[in-house]
């Protein structure tokens, strides 16, 4: 009879292990703690989304992370001067999930996580050198921002950018080295006002020997 | 739902093993009728976690971290004084054993012994518990916790508790020497690893604020944050990155412990006449 037990007892656990297969690929989203801070503050994924958090720790500290307030993320300790690699799966609702990331008995940092489901796609056209979009405008929400380079050769980016009154930008996020005839995208939440797309490579950058930004690569865009 | 699963089978089944050593110990004293006082230091520390974890989640307040792991680390090791004390008695007991076996010995266990075996029982259940209830029921109000996840976290339990049930009655068939010896192994096994996470407990909780240096990291081998890396942690108090004091904390107990028991010497046994000892030197002579 005990063996019995023991037998539904291993094989059990090892069959659902085995099904909550992880062969599913997963973006990778760096955490850097230093010291006072943990960066990204606010990095965004999508419901359900397969991640593994890369978390590094550059500080004098030992640190550790956890998630707080309901966020399924059991707490890891992280050496000063070593990376560990969490792996955690976003929830299907919408919202904020909140990582602590903290020395022990010190200085707290919240990351926030944002679950985001975009209702939107903009698609962003990038060449040498201008920038097209499938889009003038969308609704302000979650939008998902796609960066498609249709040149031959040229690695490009897309940034989002917001004017600010002095003239300069405010960079909202980016999606950087997407190879000739790729894309990549980012999600971010937007409310109503005037953005740029753009292209930031500068000379000696991604194998070029211009200024993007300046040769052209800019679009005017509008979140109403 | 394979995610609170993994946990509470996890913590689970360090629960179900303290518990399925103390039954043993108590059984090999012929001491079953209390058994029911470690049910129910059992059953007092699982309701007390759940009563806590739901009253928490209602006023959505957490409580303390540095609080909950000097819980922890504390706990931890009042469970490796006592089970070393355990593993010790049953070691010399084992060794004074003539061939012919007393499957039935009746040793009344002091007052102090049987309140120290109850005090484990309930803070391991809620040591763990705590902690995986708090993991568990965090949050249910903001929806990220379904009827799957409550489920896979249930039944993680129960299959820790069948696992717990199958070493004690596997454990119950094994000859008292035998069994002796097994239990002594385990526990100097797990009191090593014990010893070893409290003292990271203790420093999550900010009252040991230096652990040392960290001399290798084995996290590219095998990961801490790992399903298999957090059972070895969980069970063995594995760290892929451990710092000296953990390391010096560990081997310290594993070999002496260890050499303790090799080289205890065994119980005393009553004489037989033949076993009189002859005169002392320069004494006067026998009878």
């Amino acid at each position: 009879m005990s063996r019995f037990l023991f037998l539904v007892a291993l094989v059990v656990p090892v069959l659902l292990a085995a099904c909550g297969g992880d062969d599913a690929p997963r973006r990778t989203i760096g955490i850097t703690q230093t010291d006072d801070a943990c960066i990204p503050q606010r990095p965004v994924v999508t419901p359900r989304e397969r991640i593994t958090f890369a978390v590094t720790n550059d500080g004098k500290k030992d640190r550790e992370v956890e998630g707080i307030e309901g966020m399924k993320f059991e707490e890891v300790l992280v050496p000063s001067g070593r990376t560990r690699n969490i792996d955690w799966t976003a929830p299907s609702n919408q919202g904020v999930q909140k990582l602590k990331c903290y020395v022990p008995g010190g200085s707290t940092v919240i990351v926030e996580v944002n679950v985001i489901d975009p209702k939107e796609t903009v698609t962003a056209s990038l060449i040498e050198y201008s920038i097209t979009a499938d889009k003038s405008f969308v609704a302000a929400g979650a939008i998902r921002f796609v960066g498609r380079n249709t040149s031959q050769s040229q690695i490009h980016e897309l940034a989002i950018l917001r004017p600010k009154a002095d003239g300069s930008f405010e960079n909202l996020g980016e999606v950087e080295n997407i190879a000739p005839g790729k894309s990549g995208d980012i999600l971010l939440d937007l409310p109503v006002g005037k953005y740029v797309f753009a292209c930031l490579i500068a000379p000696g950058e991604a194998g070029s020997t211009v200024d993007h930004f300046k040769q052209g690569m800019r679009l005017d865009f509008e979140v109403k | 739902m394979t995610f609170s699963f993994l946990v509470t089978v996890r913590e689970g089944v360090e629960m179900a093993l303290v518990v399925a050593i103390l039954l043993g110990y108590l059984r090999s004293l012929g001491q079953r009728r209390q058994f029911r006082a470690v049910w129910m230091g059992v059953g007092v520390a699982a309701t007390a976690c759940v009563l806590l974890a739901t009253a928490l989640e209602l006023v959505s307040r957490e409580l303390d971290d540095r609080v909950v792991e000097a819980f922890e680390g504390f706990t931890m090791i009042f469970a490796v004084v006592i089970l070393s004390g355990m593993a010790l008695w049953m070691r010399r007991q084992a060794a004074g054993m003539s061939r012919e076996l007393r499957q039935d010995l009746d040793r009344a266990l002091s007052r102090g012994s049987m309140t120290a075996i109850v005090l484990l029982a309930a803070t391991s259940v809620g040591r763990e518990g705590l902690e995986t209830t708090l993991f568990l029921f965090a949050g249910s109000t903001n929806g990220s916790s379904g009827v799957p996840f409550i489920a896979g976290g249930l039944l993680g339990f129960a299959i820790a508790a069948l696992i717990g049930a199958a070493i004690y009655h596997g454990s119950s068939r094994l000859p008292l020497k035998q069994f002796f010896f097994a239990s002594g192994l385990v526990v100097i096994v797990l009191g090593a690893g014990l010893l070893a996470t409290s003292v990271t407990k203790l420093y999550s909780a900010a009252i040991i604020t230096n652990l040392g240096d960290r001399p290798w990291d084995t996290e590219h081998l095998v990961s801490i944050t790992s399903t298999p890396g957090k059972f070895l942690n969980t069970l063995l108090g594995y760290d892929s990155a451990p710092s000296t004091l953990q390391i010096g904390l560990y081997w310290f107990y594993l070999l002496g412990m260890g050499a303790l028991y090799l080289f205890l010497p065994s119980a005393r046994r009553v004489p037989r006449p033949a076993e009189v000892p002859g005169p002392a030197p320069g004494g006067a002579p026998s009878p």
